[in-house]
């Protein structure tokens, strides 16, 4: 389902009415609220927006940065099977590695900065 | 090829050395990945090597020496092992694979077909790295973005929104 379709289709049934009720508050056909709300039709933003005025809601989009976690090691079920200690030695490796190249990126943007 | 579960016993993995087999047989490659990630800012955690190795015949061949000096084999993105062919370089120019040499996780990241006029452009932006005593050069922050928004995993969203984390909250005077 698209989210679009998912939006609608919440908003209405928070609203206890039918596609039928919903189609005649804003003018258009009980069958294109159920492809809207089957993810066949995506109405544009505006759209969405007048379809949901019709229920008592309102749309707002904001902008939110995307949150940053830790990554999870790659390659999991690979080194699942792998000895402990070689492991845990190639691990300490690549973190020196990766020590190694955030410290050689620095020095680059540094030099870049003149 | 696929040869079902057959485990290789490795020793612990080392990046280090697979820049020097690659550098020995001189290699042209771009880093691309986590660790390009990590030399844009972000130091999160990887234990693979990703590149896009030159794709013109010479090169390939080159890569193909640096591959069976590293012991490499590949497996298929259900991790079974599949044949590599290191008599026919050409044929590692295409597609990706996913190898696994006796220093650990090494991928190759092709695209669907050898792309020369790609591979300059992504190079002619890249940055040089002294990494160990070796010139490594790495994709631009800007191509490694691009690259992420198109694969789109929420790893990959995840690494955009930290190497563009200065870029949302620059620091005070700034």
């Amino acid at each position: 389902m698209s989210q679009a379709a998912e939006i609608v289709r919440s908003a209405r049934l928070r609203s206890r009415l039918s596609q039928r009720a919903l189609a005649r508050r804003t003018g258009t056909s009980q069958a294109a609220i159920s492809r809207i709300e089957r993810g066949l039709e995506e109405p544009t933003l505006e759209r969405l927006e007048q379809i949901l005025a019709g229920l008592g809601w309102k749309l707002e989009t904001t902008l939110e940065p995307i949150e940053v976690h830790d990554e999870e090691p790659f390659r999991l079920q690979q080194n699942a099977s792998k000895d402990p200690s070689a492991l845990l030695e190639g691990g300490l490796n690549w973190l020196r590695f990766g020590n190694e190249v955030r410290a050689a990126g620095e020095r680059a943007r540094a030099k870049a900065r003149g | 090829m696929v040869d079902d579960g057959e485990h290789l016993d490795r020793g612990p993995a080392d990046p280090g050395p697979i820049l020097t087999a690659l550098n020995a047989r001189d290699v042209d490659f771009l880093v691309i990945g986590g660790v390009a990630v990590i030399a844009h800012g972000y130091g999160r955690y990887t234990q693979d090597l990703d590149v896009i190795p030159l794709p013109d015949a010479g090169n390939m061949a080159r890569l193909c020496e640096a591959l069976a000096d590293l012991d490499a084999v590949a497996f298929d993105a259900d991790k079974r092992r599949v044949s590599l062919d290191l008599s026919r370089p050409e044929s590692l120019a295409i597609g990706n694979y996913f190898l696994d040499t006796k220093y650990g996780a090494f991928d190759l990241l092709n695209g669907q077909r050898p792309d020369l006029k790609r591979y300059r452009r992504l190079d002619e932006a890249a940055v040089e790295l002294e990494v160990f005593d070796h010139r490594v050069r790495v994709i631009s922050k800007d191509d490694l973005i691009a690259m992420k928004r198109e694969a789109g995993r929420p790893k990959d969203l995840r690494d955009i929104a930290a190497l563009t984390e200065v870029e949302r909250n620059p620091p005070p005077g700034g």
